[in-house]
């Protein structure tokens, strides 16, 4: 049961878009493991399992809003992208900008999404299908090997 | 004496006289049968019985005999003058004898005259005349006797000529030679005759001795002479006493020989003697009394068997009188003819019956023919020496003269044989004979050819001075010393308004009113006293009641001696020039004040670059005047950083022959750097030669400080737009969170809980949602306005096609609902920003359907035509439309044309619109009335078809 779930990290620090994206992946009724950081920092140090996050699961996938404190969104993209491991992990640059969208060139073809913000709640649910659906496809392979990690540790 | 017969009439009524000359041989039978009514004695039945008494006699003489009868003296002779009459014969009969002899007349005119006027009967011994005998003409030598007739009145009638021939005895040293050699050979046959031979010598020294012939008889091998009385006579000895001739020593000829003579005639002699040839020399001797004297000696060599000379004989004659007048007359005749030939004079004589001339050597030079040759007959000379032009008129006046029997004279002109043209002046005087007769003239001709060029040079010139005065463009007056008029040329004489017979010997005060003539009269004497030339400027006169203005000057005329004879005055029209120049004082004092009133430096240099003038306002800069100006180095004024580029640009810039333009700095009077413009251009004349510069010298200090203070807000402008812009970013940028949490929020709160809310309630939220979106699009549209040209995209080729796709997806659900139909074109490529054009069909679409017209389902017509470099595209619909008033307001951010409940909007869409096609360079517009629909245009450049 466990296995079926998907991790999702979502990088926001405002508690009010948590709180909305939360309602969302609820609403949906998706097996998804929600966890949430505020800052680009702690985004890294989540997926690198370092500090408080030595236990952490390894996300399926980050939703990353570039607009974070300490280190922004495109800092934490740069720095997963030069990383072999870590760039392995899909991200869904999730921002109210609607020209930021070339950030997706920093990272592997095909591992990143982009997408606007919305206040429309039904199209929000939606989008957090699509993560889901992301998550799923890039993330098959890696399942085994990422438990195997998790064990290991 | 018997008295003429009575004419006596035969039967039918012809009178016939009766014969009164008999014999007469054949000048008698010519007598007889000649018609003398032909000539000036008449029919010779009329002739008086005196003549009739002498014609008889001299028919009747054996002597040649001959009669001049009457004042014409006709001429009658008998058959021994025949020989006489020679080729006159026998046409001499019955003529007057000036016609027969007309080149005797000057001879035998005071003969006659002697004959006829006094009665006296003349004597002439020994004339020598050419007689025609034996078939040819051999020299005769006649005794004449001219002795008058006298009729039975005793007055003189004529004149009887009776010649006896006295040629023997003149050519007795002829006969005498052949005597000598008959002698010779006698004497050589038999030397024994000497009588016979002593008569012959006695009889030969008669004969010579009557002529003065001395002769001699030399034997050279022996040296001894044998010569005769004449030869003692002639060589001044006492006369010998032998009747013939004494034998001498050689001695006694060559003691009188001159000395200077004697080896030119011994050397003649041998030499003569050597060749066989007789001896002809003529030397001098000397008398006893020291008197000179000239021989000839004539002689002939005798030779021996042996072929040497063994004598000579010969005759000797004084010839010292003949010498004398040979050379008297070798002298006149030379004197006459160099001093002719120095006056180039040459004398001529035209002779009235044969019309023939004789020329004087130097009239042949004049005339360019050879003196040796014939003188020309005066129709050849009319024909071929006289020029063509003049022969006529040479003629005529000679005619006329002739007729007159008055002088002729003529200039005219001769023609040379090598075709140059002579002028001459001729001039002759009539001869008549006693009787009144014209028979010749004697004229002289002036070769005056140089005379002739000298007037024709002086009248030229005196035409061309003429022509100069009287076409002057000036007034001459020529005055004497008393200011009387003598000459003043055409243009004065209309000024005037007399002719110029009416001005001369009058003065100023005849001719011009008083103040004038005073003023001119003053002017004129200032010039005869002091000799010097005058220039009076400006002068106002009244010409055809026109005022003129003149320069007039002033010049004393000289004589040889320097004294003042009078004066001349030129007068010129100075009006035009007077008022061209006035005018141009005018037009230089107008620059020079727009120099002096704009701030422009202006200045003007000369082809080499010094100043000649500036402007005040430029020397006021510098702080120097226009007299330092001039001399000025510009090195002292420019800034030291300028000054080598500087003068390189001039020099560059003069040979190049401008413009000048440069921008450097001169120190000023306030001791500041003036930043300078200096632009100039060459002044060139006619030709194309540089001959001055001129241009202005700009001080654009303050234009330096507008440009620098300018350079300063554009940038802040530019820094403070951009700030705006980014702040508009950022703002619209972070705006759109907190609005989106709202919405976010709001519509939760609808989805979940409306039904906890009471009608009012759910009004109350439906308002905030409905504020949040509308914030929301503003936020948004504002993003998109604030984002055009910070170049977030890149322009490169873009396909419009693909675009208006993209856009027209967008609005599927809207095209859906509203059953829009769309139409369009093909669209090219563009050079922009993709996501702009996006975002103007996006816009432009988004109105057509948004405006559409209730009930009228909405047709939108999307299109564009190439325009050159551009693109007109157009999105037109079926719409509202929009008043033409507010097509241009249509564009204004934030303008809105319709209220929030028909129509909402944030109003900024066409400005977008606007701000993203003007920033790709094209423009927009809209076409549109009022229920009519909208076309909306906008241009944008084309990519090129290789990047497409």
């Amino acid at each position: 049961m466990r296995d079926s779930r998907v991790v999702m990290l979502l990088v926001e620090d405002n508690p009010a878009d948590v709180f909305f994206f939360r309602e969302a992946v609820d609403a949906t009724g998706l097996p998804v493991c929600l966890r949430v950081v505020d800052n680009g920092d702690a985004a890294l140090a989540f997926v690198r399992r370092q500090g408080q996050f030595a236990d952490a699961d390894q996300p399926d996938v980050m939703v990353l809003d570039l607009n974070v404190p300490v280190r922004n969104g495109r800092e934490v993209l740069e720095g997963m992208a030069a990383d072999g491991t870590l760039r392995q992990i899909p991200v869904v640059i999730f921002t109210t900008s609607e020209t930021e969208e070339h950030l997706v060139q920093l990272y592997p073809a095909g591992r990143c999404r982009y997408m606007v913000k919305t206040s429309d709640f039904d199209r929000l649910k939606g989008i957090v299908g699509e993560i889901f659906a992301l998550a799923k496809e890039q993330g098959q392979p890696d399942q085994g090997r990422s438990r195997t990690r998790r064990k290991n540790a | 004496m018997n008295a003429p017969n009575p004419p006596s009439f035969p039967a039918g009524g012809q009178p016939v006289a009766p014969e009164w000359l008999f014999g007469g041989g054949e000048m008698g039978d010519r007598i007889r049968s000649m018609d003398w009514s032909a000539t000036p004695l008449g029919a010779r039945e009329t002739w008086p019985q005196s003549l009739r008494s002498v014609v008889n006699v001299i028919m009747a003489s054996g002597f040649p005999m001959a009669i001049l009868w009457g004042s014409e003296l006709v001429f009658i002779y008998n058959d021994g003058y025949r020989v006489i009459a020679g080729d006159r014969h026998p046409g001499a009969m019955g003529r007057s004898t000036r016609e027969v002899w007309p080149e005797a007349w000057e001879f035998n005119k005071p003969i006659f005259e002697k004959v006829m006027m006094r009665g006296e009967t003349v004597h002439l011994d020994d004339q020598l005349f050419p007689v025609y005998r034996n078939g040819h003409i051999e020299d005769a030598h006649f005794t004449l006797s001219c002795s008058p007739i006298r009729t039975e009145t005793s007055l003189i009638a004529g004149t009887l000529v009776v010649l006896l021939e006295t040629t023997e005895r003149i050519s007795a040293v002829r006969q005498l030679k052949k005597a000598n050699e008959r002698l010779e050979g006698q004497l050589a046959a038999q030397k024994g005759v000497e009588e016979a031979l002593r008569e012959s010598q006695e009889r030969l020294e008669m004969a010579t001795s009557a002529t003065q012939v001395g002769m001699f008889d030399w034997n050279l091998a022996s040296g001894s002479v044998r010569w005769t009385r004449t030869h003692d006579a002639i060589f001044g000895y006492a006369p010998g006493t032998a009747a013939t001739a004494t034998e001498y020593d050689y001695r006694r000829w060559a003691d009188r020989v001159h000395p200077e003579d004697l080896p030119r005639v011994e050397e003649e002699m041998r030499r003569r003697q050597h060749d066989r040839k007789p001896l002809v020399v003529r030397y001098r001797i000397i008398w006893p009394d020291g008197s000179l004297h000239w021989v000839e000696t004539k002689g002939a060599f005798r030779y021996a068997e042996d072929g040497k000379a063994e004598r000579m004989l010969g005759v000797v004659m004084d010839i010292t009188e003949r010498r004398l007048s040979e050379e008297a007359s070798e002298k006149m005749r030379n004197i006459l003819s160099e001093s002719q030939k120095i006056a180039h004079l040459g004398a001529f004589e035209y002779v009235v019956d044969t019309k023939t001339t004789v020329w004087s050597e130097e009239e042949y030079r004049i005339y360019g023919l050879d003196p040796a040759g014939p003188s020309p007959a005066y129709d050849v000379m009319l024909a071929e020496s006289i020029h063509p032009d003049d022969a006529a008129l040479l003629h005529q006046t000679f005619a006329a003269a002739m007729q007159d029997r008055s002088t002729y004279e003529l200039e005219h002109r001769i023609v040379r044989p090598d075709g140059s043209v002579r002028w001459v002046h001729d001039r002759a005087i009539p001869y008549f004979d006693p009787d009144g007769t014209l028979v010749r003239y004697v004229g002289a001709t002036l070769d005056i050819t140089d005379r002739k060029r000298a007037e024709e040079a002086l009248k030229r010139s005196t035409e061309q001075i003429d022509l100069l005065i009287n076409n002057l463009p000036g007034y001459v007056f020529f005055k004497d010393a008393d200011l009387r008029y003598l000459m003043v040329n055409k243009r004065a004489s209309q000024l005037l308004g007399r002719p110029l017979e009416d001005i001369v010997g009058k003065n100023d005060h005849e001719l011009f009113p008083a103040v004038d003539a005073e003023r001119y009269s003053r002017d004129d004497r200032l010039v005869l006293e002091s000799g010097e030339p005058l220039l009076v400027q400006n002068e106002a006169i009244e010409e055809d009641g026109q005022r003129v203005i003149i320069s007039t000057r002033k010049v004393p005329v000289k004589d040889g001696s320097g004294k003042v004879t009078g004066l001349i005055a030129l007068s010129i029209d100075v009006t035009e020039r007077t008022r061209a120049e006035m005018a141009l004082r005018e037009s230089e004092r107008i620059y020079r004040a727009i120099g002096e009133s704009i701030d422009y430096g202006i200045w003007i240099c000369d082809a080499q670059g010094r100043n000649t003038y500036a402007s005040e306002s430029f020397l006021r800069l510098l702080g120097i005047t226009q007299e330092q100006c001039s001399g000025f180095g510009w090195g002292d004024v420019l800034h030291p950083d300028d000054t080598e580029a500087t003068i390189a640009a001039w020099k560059e810039c003069v040979q190049r022959g401008g413009p000048w333009y440069r921008e450097h700095r001169y120190r000023g009077a306030d001791g500041r750097w003036h930043p300078v413009l200096a632009c100039g251009v060459a002044v060139r004349n006619e030709r194309g030669e540089v001959t001055a510069w001129a241009g202005i010298n700009l001080d654009i200090s303050r234009l330096k400080q507008t440009e620098e203070s300018l350079r300063t807000t554009v940038a802040e402008l530019a820094r403070s737009n951009k700030e705006l812009e980014q702040f508009a970013y950022i703002a619209s940028h972070d705006l759109q969170e907190p609005l989106r949490q709202v919405l976010s929020f709001g519509n939760l709160l609808e989805q979940r809980y409306a039904d906890a809310f009471d009608d009012k309630g759910r009004q109350y939220m439906a308002y905030m949602i409905e504020g949040s979106k509308r914030m929301s699009a503003i936020v948004r549209d504002l993003l998109d306005y604030s984002r055009v040209g910070r170049g977030d995209d890149k322009v490169e080729p873009v396909a419009a096609d693909q675009v208006l796709d993209a856009v027209l997806a967008n609005f599927r659900v809207a095209i859906e609902e509203s059953a829009a139909s769309i139409v369009r074109g093909e669209l090219p490529n563009v050079m922009a920003e993709r996501v702009q054009l996006g975002l103007i069909f996006q816009n432009l679409i988004g109105n057509a359907l948004k405006f559409r017209r209730e009930g009228v389902r909405p047709e939108i017509r999307v299109g564009c035509r190439a325009d050159g470099q551009m693109c007109t595209f157009w999105v037109k619909d079926n719409g509202i439309g929009i008043p033409s008033d507010l097509h241009e307001k249509a564009f204004v951010i934030f303008q809105r044309l319709h209220g929030l409940g028909s129509y909402p909007g944030t109003g900024i869409g066409l400005a977008i619109c606007k701000k993203i096609v003007e920033h790709h360079g094209g423009r927009i517009w809209t076409e549109s009335a009022v229920g009519e629909g909208s076309t909306f245009f906008f241009t944008l450049p084309l990519a090129k078809e290789a990047g497409a």
